[in-house]
């Protein structure tokens, strides 16, 4: 028979691109972390005083926390003293006012990565936030956008210009004590992307913010807020890639998203950090907290997620549905291969009346990849007539990795209408031998199904990331058949 | 040390010091006392015990060496009463007097274990305590070392009893709620078959604990109808573990029907440890009130081609719960495995609260598992139909909770027990309606 | 007088318009047709008569015996003679087709009055029905619809039509997915049923069904209201022509 499945099985020799270092001078806090090592980071971004309270009350919370372990993952002890918590290119601490100031190999690393930030070269529209390590080298479209009235920063810049805003909204979708690694990140994180859409206003452009690990046993902690005021709409991008080197490095996120009343919210990721070779040495260590409040009446938060990087991904981006008729959503695509694990899904808890939330999981597993599918539906008493539909589909490719789905459903609601459905299968040799037959290599016939597999996530992509995710797909999968 | 500590031990050790003189093996049940007393009770911080707390065991006086007979009349009151293969056990004791051993089995032995004809309990013993984990499962561990009798069915190769056998467990108290330990081994050799219907029942509205494990150990090609039914009083403790143990080709059809208890755990599991190897769990649980269910299934693919089937239903109503959590484990070499799991629960009232947690854990590529859950009400579509042909809407609505748990039912055997359990669900949801009786579903 | 009497009925589903002002007359004995292209709003007239939730009645009036039929609940109007034969019957695990029937049959009974029927009386009816619409009897004892065939189902609902005997029919493209000979099954199914005390209306897409069940008028339905009326010959002379005059009429309206 032509179609050899075994060659499925000698999985996922991947061409990891993004993995070159940029040579540039750093500027680094030493390795550990005190409360000077949050001093240090707070007065490096000049921050005011109530800042590095909060920073400092989130540390003093995060010393008598304990690591999680229920996770479905498994990793070496992280030793968080022999962490650097701040690294920044040395040409960025003179705050360059334009980007004519900003060091050129900092804009070729862009440029490299296919995020050009001369004006000239801009990706028609979108709006692009690059972080790299702990800064903020340059935001796009910054005029434009405030023609509308929208402010689109990296956070550090909104701790000074915008303290009101910050005040009210940080922390109070993910709170200080949240967990282990928001804790972390609430004390030390270094720069991220702050978003606010005024009253009525449909942001024009997709807003975006890339974020790239550079330096060298550094961790990153970004830390991203979005507040969509009445009516506002927006949509928002993730990227992220990281060098290839041998020791792991730590990413630990947190992002918040606050939509009000009739506001909609769309946040998207491609999450390409290094996923370490195919003996599991290296790789990014994911541990991201990501949660939406539909706080007004009909709003909406929607998560679309494509996880084709880290050696260990570990998040749930939620939504707490708390107006009535409000909406949450997540569309979830995680591809685990060479030694990757992924323990990811999202928690959706009804509070309001009418809340409706829709769940779609589809994961990949190839080579020694495990991967698994955790998700809370919550419908809390007062939540009449809330609905929830949960779709979570496996992929197995090759036999010696694992598709895991750990669905929990609670329900205290009679009008509660909860579906759950999940699938496992393989792909079918009667497939992978049809699109020979038609002529398609079972290379581009495997990529062909995954893709279809994965084509109701894609669809919830903007039309550039949606293109880039199936070649990241394809990229991850090369190999993965003979 | 806590005050609650120390009334767990307590309990634990009550139960020893009352529990075992006749039981077989007494080197087994003293490494389960230690397992036991090791473990002590689950408690909520333990994923598998995250929805249910036992502290009323702890917070209970109980009787630990209860003395009193079976009511008279009792057996009237429970499906299946006249089967003529049956042993009754009152707080885990045979009353020869209730129960009735043909002479003709078939080859067939039912009975206690220190009774089986020699040959035959040497086998057994070799099995007893090997299908179900008393090492890590508290409950397990409990009732090894505790288990005052072990009853029996076994039956020998290409054998087949063609009439069902019903054990039947009572809890009876008086005045202090009585516990005990219900054990059962069913073996069946090469291409056996045979039905058993395992009966958990409380009288009244008594409260009496009752701690059973049923191990199943079924060879090559036979075949084994399993029903469990939790019965009677609404105040009953009933905590129950169930582990089958399959060869190539072997079939066990598992059904379990909860109806009384005000704190319900099984723990069901089957092994598939023989290539098409089959096992169906099914189960339909009815709560009411306070009650509290909580189902814990394990379906284990051990070996290639093995096809496995569950359906949970719970129809749940006023401040009643219902937990279940589903695992379908798949192992690396059971490749061809076809897992079928649903969980459907019915929520009728605002109070109730329902916990569904399916699990797969699949580490073969060449499967097809799927499970579904749904939590929710009466489907208005089926509804309008039903309406739009004459019958009011809530007639309409009670003879579909009816049918919603008669699906389950369908794949009872015997057909006797399917017969009378219909009645009862259908006098429970649709009694009194503009409804013709439930006989007239057969007709 | 007229058994049905529909007026300048107006119908929404989801705020979007679709009956415009239909109206319509049928007396007992007739048999109407009701033809049209897809989304001409022909099922939307099926399910607002026999009580569906989610159209929204806006304005207009639908009158059966006299009596004001938006008015009544679902059952009732089952109760009272009307029964809608359904384009896509739901299944109903776990309930046996005969009991269910009997279900309905005796809660009808009850209704007006009339003695119910035992369990020998039903089985009897059952057995005399099902030859009547050439069902195979296997048939009544599984669950409502369920793993039933499209043509099973569609046998399925002029069962139940036979075996309730209603006043006003109304069949809800039961042509659609039927071979040849399940047509001609259900065809004389319904022909059976014909008598001067019933009215029938027949909705469909095709002629084809008409061939076998002859029909008194033929409305054709456009955009949500009646463009033409006639007789039998109006369904030949739109299997010829088609629809697309009439929807060139009713978008130049």
């Amino acid at each position: 028979m032509s179609t050899d499945l075994n060659t499925l099985e000698q999985a996922a020799e991947r061409e990891y691109e993004w993995g070159f270092v940029t040579d540039i001078e750093q500027e680094s806090a030493p390795p550990g972390l005190d409360e000077n090592t949050i001093r240090f980071i707070s007065a490096k971004k000049g921050e005011p005083e109530w800042m590095l309270e909060w920073r400092l009350e989130a540390f003093r919370h995060w010393t008598k926390m304990e690591e999680p372990t229920w996770q479905n993952v498994r990793y070496d002890p992280i030793d968080y003293q022999s962490i650097v918590y701040y690294a920044a290119p040395k040409s960025m601490a003179d705050g360059p006012k334009s980007l004519d100031e900003v060091d050129p190999k900092l804009l070729e690393t862009y440029e490299k990565l296919g995020i050009p930030l001369h004006e000239r070269a801009l990706l028609a529209g979108v709006a692009v936030d690059a972080v790299f390590d702990s800064v903020s080298v340059a935001t796009t479209f910054k005029e434009e956008l405030e023609k509308h009235g929208i402010i689109f920063c990296s956070m550090s810049e909104a701790i000074r210009e915008h303290p009101e805003l910050v005040k009210k909204y940080l922390g109070s979708v993910v709170p200080v004590t949240d967990n282990f690694f928001a804790t972390l990140n609430s004390a030390v994180f270094s720069d991220g992307s702050f978003v606010y859409v005024p009253k009525g206003v449909r942001c024009p452009m997709e807003l975006s913010t890339y974020f790239r690990i550079n330096a060298k046993n550094t961790g990153q902690f970004e830390r991203t807020l979005i507040i969509a005021d009445e009516g506002a709409y927006v949509s928002y991008l993730e990227g992220c890639t990281a060098p290839m080197r041998d020791e792991n490095q730590l990413h630990a996120a947190v992002v918040e998203l606050v939509a009000l009343e009739g506001a909609t919210i769309k946040y998207s990721t491609v999450q390409n950090w290094y996923p370490g070779d195919e003996n599991g040495v290296g790789g990014i260590y994911n541990f991201v907290t990501k949660r939406g409040k539909c706080l007004g009446n009909r709003s909406k938060i929607s998560w679309t997620q494509v996880e084709t990087g880290s050696a260990i991904t570990w998040k749930y981006p939620s939504v707490l549905l708390i107006g009535d008729d409000s909406v949450g959503e997540f569309y979830s695509v995680a591809l685990t291969s060479l030694r990757q694990q992924a323990d990811t899904g999202t928690k959706m808890v009804h509070i309001g009346k009418n809340t409706r939330s829709t769940i779609v999981s589809k994961g990949i597993s190839a080579k020694f990849g495990q991967n698994t599918y955790r998700g809370l539906v919550r419908i809390n008493r007062g939540a009449t007539n809330a609905r929830n539909y949960s779709q979570c589909d496996s992929l197995l490719i090759g036999d010696k990795c694992g598709a895991h789905t750990f669905p929990y459903l609670e329900v205290r609601n009679s009008t509660a209408t909860v579906e759950h459905e999940a699938s496992t299968s393989k792909i079918g040799e009667d497939q992978i031998f049809y699109c020979n037959q038609r002529g398609i290599s079972t290379e581009d016939a495997v990529s062909m199904i995954v893709n279809g597999f994965c084509k109701e996530v894609f669809r919830e992509l903007p039309m550039e990331f949606a293109v880039e995710a199936q070649k990241l797909l394809a990229v991850s999968l090369e190999g993965s058949v003979g | 040390m806590s005050t609650q500590t120390i009334q767990k031990s307590d309990f634990i050790e009550a139960c020893i010091a009352a529990g075992g003189d006749a039981a077989p093996l007494p080197k087994l049940r003293e490494e389960a006392a230690a397992a036991a007393r090791a473990l002590g009770l689950p408690h909520t911080k333990l994923e598998e015990w995250r929805n249910t707390s036992v502290r009323v065991l702890s917070e209970t006086e109980f009787d630990h060496r209860p003395s009193a007979a079976a009511p008279s009349g009792i057996l009237r009151s429970l499906p299946m009463q006249d089967a003529e293969i049956r042993l009754v056990f009152v707080n885990g004791r045979l009353d020869e007097a209730l129960s009735s051993v043909p002479r003709d089995l078939s080859g067939a032995y039912v009975g206690l274990l220190r009774n089986a004809p020699e040959s035959v309990q040497e086998r057994l013993l070799s099995v007893y305590g090997t299908v179900a984990d008393w090492r890590t499962l508290h409950f397990v561990a409990l009732n090894t070392a505790c288990a005052a009798e072990c009853a029996v069915l076994w039956v020998p190769t290409r054998a087949a009893l063609a009439r069902p056998v019903h054990i039947i467990h009572l809890g009876v108290s008086s005045g202090k709620p009585a516990a005990s330990h219900p054990r059962l081994l069913c073996m069946l050799d090469e291409a056996a078959e045979a039905t058993v219907v395992e009966t958990f029942a409380v009288p009244g509205d008594q409260v009496a604990f009752l701690n059973s494990v049923t191990e199943i150990k079924v060879a090559a090609d036979a075949r084994l109808f399993h029903s469990r039914l939790q019965l009677g009083s609404e105040k009953a403790l009933h905590i129950s573990s169930l582990q089958a143990n399959c060869a190539d080709r072997a079939k066990v059809e598992q059904t379990t029907f909860t109806y009384g208890g005000a704190l319900v755990r099984n723990d069901t599991g089957s092994v598939l440890d023989g290539e098409a190897a089959e096992t169906t769990l099914n189960a339909l649980y009815i709560a009411r009130n306070e009650q509290h269910v909580d189902n814990h299934t394990t379906l284990d693919h051990a070996k290639p081609n093995c096809p496995s089937f569950e359906m949970y239903k719970g129809i749940v109503d006023d401040k009643a719960s219902a937990v279940f959590r589903g695992r379908i484990i798949v192992r690396p070499d059971a490749q061809k495995t076809d897992s079928k799991q649903s969980n459907m629960n019915l929520i009728l009232s605002d109070d109730a609260v329902i916990n569904s947690k399916p699990q797969l854990e699949i580490f073969a590529d060449d499967v097809r598992c799927t499970h579904g859950a749904t939590i929710g009400r009466i489907d208005d579509e089926p509804l309008f139909y039903l309406r739009s042909r004459g019958i009011d809407a809530k007639a309409a609505r009670h003879l579909l909770t009816f049918a919603f748990a008669s699906e389950v039912l369908d794949a009872i055997q015997p057909e006797q027990l399917k017969n009378e359990l219909e009645a009862l669900i259908f006098a429970r949801f649709a009694a009194g309606d503009t409804l013709p009786s439930s006989d007239d579903l057969h007709s | 007088m007229n058994m049905l009497e529909i007026k300048d009925l107006h119908v929404s589903v989801e705020e979007k318009e679709i009956l415009r002002g239909l109206s319509l007359s049928v007396k007992a004995g007739e048999v109407h047709a009701i033809m049209g292209p897809n989304g001409s709003g022909k099922s939307t007239l099926a399910q607002v008569l026999a009580g569906r939730d989610d159209y929204e009645v806006t304005s207009g009036s639908v009158s059966y015996e006299g009596e004001d039929l938006l008015e009544l609940d679902p059952e009732e109007r089952a109760c009272r003679g009307l029964f809608l034969a359904f384009q896509y019957p739901v299944q109903i695990p776990g309930i046996s087709n005969s009991y269910f029937l009997k279900a309905a049959l005796n809660a009808q009974k009850k209704y007006r009055g009339e003695p119910e029927l035992d369990a020998f009386e039903f089985s009897a009816l059952l057995k005399q029905k099902a030859k009547l619409v050439e069902i195979d009897e296997a048939l009544l004892h599984r669950a409502v619809n369920e793993g039933f065939s499209g043509g099973e189902k569609k046998r399925n609902e002029i069962f139940q039509m036979a075996v309730l005997e209603p006043k006003l029919c109304v069949l809800d493209e039961t042509d659609s997915g039927l071979d040849i000979d399940a047509l001609k099954i259900v065809a004389r199914g319904v022909n059976q049923m014909r008598s001067p005390e019933r009215a029938i209306i027949v909705v469909t897409h095709y002629q084809r069904l008409l061939e076998y069940i002859v029909p008194d008028f033929v409305h054709v339905l456009v955009d949500g209201r009646i463009a033409k009326s006639g007789g039998k010959e109006l369904a030949l002379e739109l299997e010829q022509k088609g629809y697309a005059d009439f929807e060139r009429a009713a978008a130049s309206v």
